[in-house]
């Protein structure tokens, strides 16, 4: 039945762009949140993971707990995205329909990414994921959307043609582009230095992908630049399923020796640091959150690097909660932005009076991002220490500890300038941003809380999850 | 029904009096008293009996007597002295608020000094030992005269002593690898004595220090003095004389006879000796040159702390045997002393040498009586108790080196010039023409004070019955050394040395100004009136400074860290932000470049 | 094995060529060397038995695609002169960025060359059992999906940023 998430948005597009009926973007908009709903409660159905249609046209897709994640991840992104779609008031109606539309492709193609089971299927998955995200990014039109879109296609075009060399040696090697054979032959050539060279290609595409320190010099500019609906999207969902989902794909087929690992641990740590004192002294508040999206990517592949399921298990665990609130942050930075008509920091001040859900969801959004117990990163970053801890990298697991003094930091200065402080004159008569986004921050913000509160259950359903 | 009692009674009684609303004084008083009576009757009945706490609770309070019977000894002479005490109190204090928190903190402090005498397992032990600080500080807290600053000395000094004491405790839990204090012991005194390493000597160290603070010496001696001033007679009694005594005692026989085994004439012992000498000499030095009688007592008292810690640091049979009898003369003929202070105090309005003009023999004919007893024993006086226990610890002090000896002689020619001294001073010297009216005590002030006072004399005369009591005590068997020349020769030397005092008086008596004689001109020679005046050389003070300029100077490196952490830190992480932000220039040829070396990285590390 | 020389050249006049491309100041130039990159490749591809794909190689990109772009450009106004300088001015990148390709391509031949290595790792014939054309054709139905998603895409993409709205019009 999981065939259906990949069907519904393919015909959903068909549908709406058929001009049968005269369809208003608010129509389409709402035909959006509803799949994405629809895809939040319809993964929880109890037979959500026959395989009957799947059967039924021969693909190869498979369902697992992982994927479950996933799904459920980029449910409540979408949701979020379509929600600031809706109130956004910088985009044109028109291009609202062209951006469901969009979304909705997406969509499609992060669901089939998040099935397959062949390597030279997640390739065209993730151009698809690609192809849509120019577009969004540059929906706007404006020159530096359009500069940023055209970065993001430069540098991801190399990781393009990694991945697809990466595929070709593969294929050559294995005589099959599927996980099993691909597996297979891992374990008998695995130190071919051929095949070396085809996984360091495949990992640094997906290290584009996902924007880790240094492959990451397209994402500050892609985040901060697109239109904000663009950025929640993105940066909730887009490159985490693209680039870190995949790894962890990789990581059941790959042979996964210690230098692999230490690629893994290396370029994560690199990221954190980097990133986050790279976050410190921005004043753009979406560019800032930009790079602390590539900071905690980083602690995401430092998790896969510790080598150990335990280690997986926490970098999708701080996957999800990383979406979530990352998500919720950019839909903050876009209620602000349509408020105070600006993203500089330093224009801003005292707001917290003004928009109370705003400033309270972001207080508990970076809180949690800065791994303050009992919300839903602690426990995330704690996994990741502990997987750390006990795969013997010890000075990572510190590392990454002390990683956190940064984010609190870079995160105090911008609560500290955003919403304390004195009020300015000008903002007085601001008021809170429309109500889909404050639908779309209350949302998020339970979700974070609730995950922290309900650890002991969410770990249990994931170790479940993780079973299979 | 068994010696718990003796820590609930008081205890509750105390809380009660707190609680009591200040309509029921007079209830109140009863209520005190018929505590003090009861837990004196509890002491007396549960005397030497071993009692475990009822099997099921046994795990969780493991209190009971000791087979050789100290602690139930201690608690019934404490029982018996508060209880005169606590009379004593009633009368000499005026009816207020203040007196109800002391009543109430009495009360607790006896419950709490129960519960450590019972206590067979150390951490009850330290609870009770620093529960008693908070009864401490309320008690001087209730005072007249700006008590407050001293009771916080007091607490501090308390505190600090005390924390030596929990760590001694700790490490000999940890060297026993028990909390129960009779087990520990056991476990201790499998170690051979003279083997003790670095260790069990630390912990004996520590317990020490507990011990000697509680008992008022050197050190540790500074706030009682003050507290004698500030703090009402009552509290000098009980808490000054009795329980610091009797806890510093028994904690110094405990330690020196049970958790440890200490050999004579070891290190340990000659420098605890060392210790006791030189607190008995510069504590009766300071005495002598006190203008103030309460002050004089109480620094005779930090003396007579000396002398307890030369005999029991003799680490000799004879020497616990003398240091117990000879607390036990000390609290009974100093709170004599203090009774008629207070007396004095209750008539005069002050117990200042410069207010008092003298010749309150007539006035006050029955206070008089009661000094010359407890004066008598205080001066060591043959045929009085405190005579006794003096030969006997200058015989233990004797028999490890006669420098000792002559140390405590010293002290006790000064201790006999000065209470002739102040003998003259107050009841003769016949210019007696101030403004109060001068009477004698009431007949409940005065009751306390003769008790004491005859006991000093009857108990001398019966010396026989307390020593063989306490030798069975302390389950020892005295040598039989009363007949021996030795004795006759020591008990020849104190005589001699109280003809000296007399022979000095008698030269000082013309002058009618000054009863010390020689000793004045051999004080200022020492310039121990200066020690006593300069009260930058109070050892609280000296700490106090030090420990404020050892603030300045952290305060000095906070700001340092301070700066530390606010500019340099932050600069250094702002520049590397600048850094960071101006290497992403948008330039899209670094963006690639930066691709390019990583991928480089990445094959560089496979 | 004259072949693998000249295929050793071909390829590093493609690499060199196609950063010429990419860097060019002006559109036009690089619209051409696009072109010759695209021959080059045909080139590459006859030698490498591959015929129908040179052919369509040759024809498709070097022949259509340019002369689109040519004439595109053509039309559009030509570079000023400020910004030619300033493109000069970063030449000495480009060279500096084709020295490091250079080394990195040179410093993974040397480390090949090191090591006596099978080149070409082939499973064994046991697991061989699906065909080329089994993998290629047979077992793409799932990027059939893709696609056509990835048609749809595209479709947009041109909608969005090609065509003028009725709103900015």
């Amino acid at each position: 039945m999981f065939l259906l998430l990949v069907l519904i948005p393919l015909f959903l597009v068909l549908l709406l762009n058929l001009n049968l009926y005269k369809v208003n973007y608010k129509i389409a908009v709402l035909i959006a949140g509803l799949f994405s709903l629809f895809q939040m409660f319809f993964i929880f159905s109890p037979n959500f993971f026959s395989t009957g249609l799947v059967d039924l046209l021969s693909l190869r897709f498979e369902c697992d707990g992982i994927s479950w994640i996933m799904l459920f991840s980029i449910a409540i992104v979408s949701f979020a995205a379509i929600c600031v779609l809706y109130a956004s008031e910088t985009i044109a109606s028109g291009k609202k329909f062209h951006f469901v539309n969009l979304v909705l492709l997406a969509l499609a193609g992060m669901n089939g990414l998040v099935f397959v089971r062949d390597i030279f299927s997640i390739y065209v998955f993730i151009e698809i994921i690609a192809a849509t995200s120019y577009v969004l990014i540059a929906l706007d039109k404006t020159k530096k959307s359009l500069e940023a879109s055209f970065k993001y296609l430069v540098i991801s075009s190399v990781a393009t043609v990694m991945m697809l060399s990466a595929v070709a040696i593969l294929f050559m090697a294995a005589g099959s582009t599927d996980f099993i054979k691909v597996a297979q032959m891992y374990k008998e050539y695995g130190a071919n230095p051929l095949i070396v060279v085809a996984s360091v290609f495949f990992i640094v595409g997906l290290f584009i992908k996902g924007g880790v320190m240094p492959f990451h010099g397209w994402l500050p500019d892609a985040y901060s630049a697109s239109p904000n609906p663009t950025s929640v999207f993105l940066a909730g969902i887009v490159t985490k399923t693209t680039g870190i989902y995949t790894l962890v794909r990789l990581y059941a087929i790959f042979d996964f020796n210690y230098s692999m690992q230490l690629v893994f641990l290396v370029f994560g740590s690199l990221s954190i640091v980097i990133a986050a004192i790279g976050a410190i002294n921005q004043d753009n508040f979406k560019r800032m959150l930009a790079y602390s999206s590539i900071s905690q990517v980083g602690y995401i592949v430092l998790a896969f690097g510790s080598g150990t399921i335990l280690g997986v298990f926490a970098g999708m665990f701080h996957l999800f909660n990383h979406s979530v609130f990352k998500s919720l942050l950019f839909v903050n930075a876009s209620a602000l932005e349509s408020r105070v008509n600006t993203n500089q920091i330093h224009n801003m001040s005292g707001l917290a009076s003004r928009m109370p859900v705003t400033s309270t969801t972001s207080v508990i959004a970076f809180l949690s991002t800065a791994g303050i117990p009992p919300l839903a990163g602690f426990w995330s970053k704690l996994l990741i220490v502990l997987a750390l801890w006990f795969s013997g990298n010890k000075e990572f697991a510190v590392l990454a500890l002390l990683a956190s003094i940064f984010t609190l930091t870079y995160f105090l200065i911008m609560q500290k300038k955003i919403f304390f402080g004195q009020l300015k004159e000008k903002f007085n008569t601001i008021k809170e941003a429309r109500f889909t986004i404050r639908l779309a921050s209350l949302f998020l913000c339970a979700i974070t809380i609730l995950t922290g509160l309900f650890f002991p259950i969410i770990l249990n359903f994931m170790a479940f999850l993780f079973s299979f | 029904m068994n010696i718990i009692l003796s820590i609930i009674i008081p205890s509750a009684a105390g809380v009660l009096i707190y609680l009591l609303p200040s309509k029921f004084n007079k209830t109140k008083n009863v209520l005190f008293l018929a505590a003090a009576a009861l837990n004196f009757l509890i002491a007396v009945v549960f005397y030497g009996k071993i009692i475990c706490i009822c099997d099921a609770s046994a795990y969780l309070v493991n209190l009971f007597f000791r087979n050789y019977e100290l602690n139930s000894f201690m608690a019934v002479f404490l029982a018996a002295v508060t209880l005169i005490t606590s009379i004593y109190a009633v009368a000499f204090m005026k009816q207020n608020k203040k007196t109800q928190v002391f009543y109430g903190s009495m009360l607790l402090a006896l419950s709490c000094v129960n519960g450590v005498l019972f206590s067979d397992n150390f951490i009850f032990f330290l609870f009770f030992w620093e529960a008693l600080m908070i009864p401490m500080f309320l008690m001087i807290a209730s005072g007249e005269n700006k008590p407050v600053p001293t009771a916080i000395k007091a607490f501090t000094i308390s505190a600090v002593a005390d924390l030596c004491l929990m760590f001694g405790v700790m490490l000999v839990c940890v060297a026993g690898d028990s909390f129960s204090i009779s087990k520990g012991i056991c476990e201790l005194k499998a170690v051979v004595p003279g083997t003790y390493g670095l260790f069990t000597t630390t912990a004996f160290i520590m317990l020490f220090i507990g011990a000697a603070a509680k008992l008022g010496a050197m050190p540790f001696h500074s706030w009682i003095p003050e507290a004698s001033a500030k703090a009402p007679v009552a509290f000098m009694v009980f808490m000054v004389t009795a329980v610091e005594k009797i806890l510093g005692i028994y904690l110094l026989i405990r330690i020196t006879n049970d958790f440890f085994i200490i050999e004579q004439s070891s290190f340990i012992s000659v420098s605890a000796m060392t210790f006791g000498i030189i607190t008995a000499l510069v504590a009766n030095a300071l005495a002598m040159v006190q203008t103030d009688f309460k002050k004089m007592l109480s620094y005779a008292s930090i003396g007579q702390a000396g002398f307890m810690i030369v005999a029991v640091s003799t680490m000799s049979v004879i020497g616990t045997v003398a240091a117990l009898i000879h607390m036990h003369a000390h609290v009974i003929y100093k709170s004599g002393l203090f009774f008629v202070s207070g007396n004095i105090e209750k008539a005069e309005g002050s117990t200042d040498m410069n207010v008092i003009k003298g010749g309150l023999r007539k006035s006050m004919p029955y206070t008089f009586v009661a000094f010359l007893l407890s004066g008598a024993a205080f001066a060591g006086v043959p045929f009085f108790y405190a005579f006794y226990s003096k030969e006997m610890i200058y015989e233990s002090a004797l028999s490890v080196h006669w420098i000792f000896y002559a140390g405590l002689l010293i002290c006790s020619l000064i201790a006999i010039i000065t209470i002739i001294n102040w003998g003259a001073r107050l009841f003769f010297n016949g210019q007696n023409n101030s403004a109060f009216e001068d009477k004698e005590a009431s007949t409940w002030m005065f009751i306390p004070t003769i008790i004491f006072a005859l006991a000093c004399a009857l108990l001398g005369l019966f010396h026989q019955v307390p020593l063989k009591i306490i030798s069975v005590v302390l389950n020892l068997n005295l040598p039989e050394t009363h007949s021996n020349v030795l004795t006759v020769i020591l008990i020849l030397i104190s005589l001699i040395l109280f003809i000296l005092a007399v022979l000095n008086f008698i030269k000082a008596y013309k002058k009618k100004t000054d009863y010390l004689g020689y000793a004045l001109p051999a004080a200022k020679f020492l310039k121990i009136d200066k020690l006593n005046l300069n009260e930058n050389l109070d050892p609280y003070n000296i700490f106090i400074s030090f420990i404020k300029r050892l603030s300045k100077v952290l305060f000095v490196a906070d700001k340092a860290l301070n700066y530390f952490y606010d500019l340099v830190i932050p600069a250094g992480i702002g520049e590397m932000a600048r850094s960071t932000r101006k290497a992403h220039n948008g330039n899209m040829s670094v963006y690639l470049l930066w691709v390019l070396i990583g991928i480089v990285c990445i094959f560089i590390i496979f | 094995m004259e072949n693998l020389y000249i295929h050793i050249f071909l390829l590093a006049l493609i690499v060199i060529i196609s950063v010429f491309a990419v860097s060019h100041y002006r559109i036009i130039r690089g619209a051409i060397l696009l072109g010759a990159v695209s021959f080059l490749v045909s080139i590459s591809l006859f030698m490498l038995k591959a015929p129908i794909a040179a052919m369509f190689e040759l024809s498709v990109c070097t022949g259509l695609i340019t002369v689109i772009f040519i004439s595109v450009i053509s039309l559009t106004n030509p570079v000023y002169a400020g910004q030619k300088k300033i493109n000069e001015m970063s030449m000495v990148k480009k060279i500096i960025i084709l020295f490091l390709i250079v080394a990195v391509c040179g410093f993974f031949i040397y480390l090949f060359d090191e090591k006596n290595i099978n080149w070409i790792p082939v499973m064994n014939d046991a697991q061989k059992t699906v065909t080329t054309k089994d993998s290629l054709w047979n077992l793409r139905h799932v990027d059939l999906i893709g696609q056509a998603l990835i048609l749809l895409t595209g479709i947009f993409a041109v909608v969005v940023l090609f065509k003028k709205g009725k709103e900015e019009k």
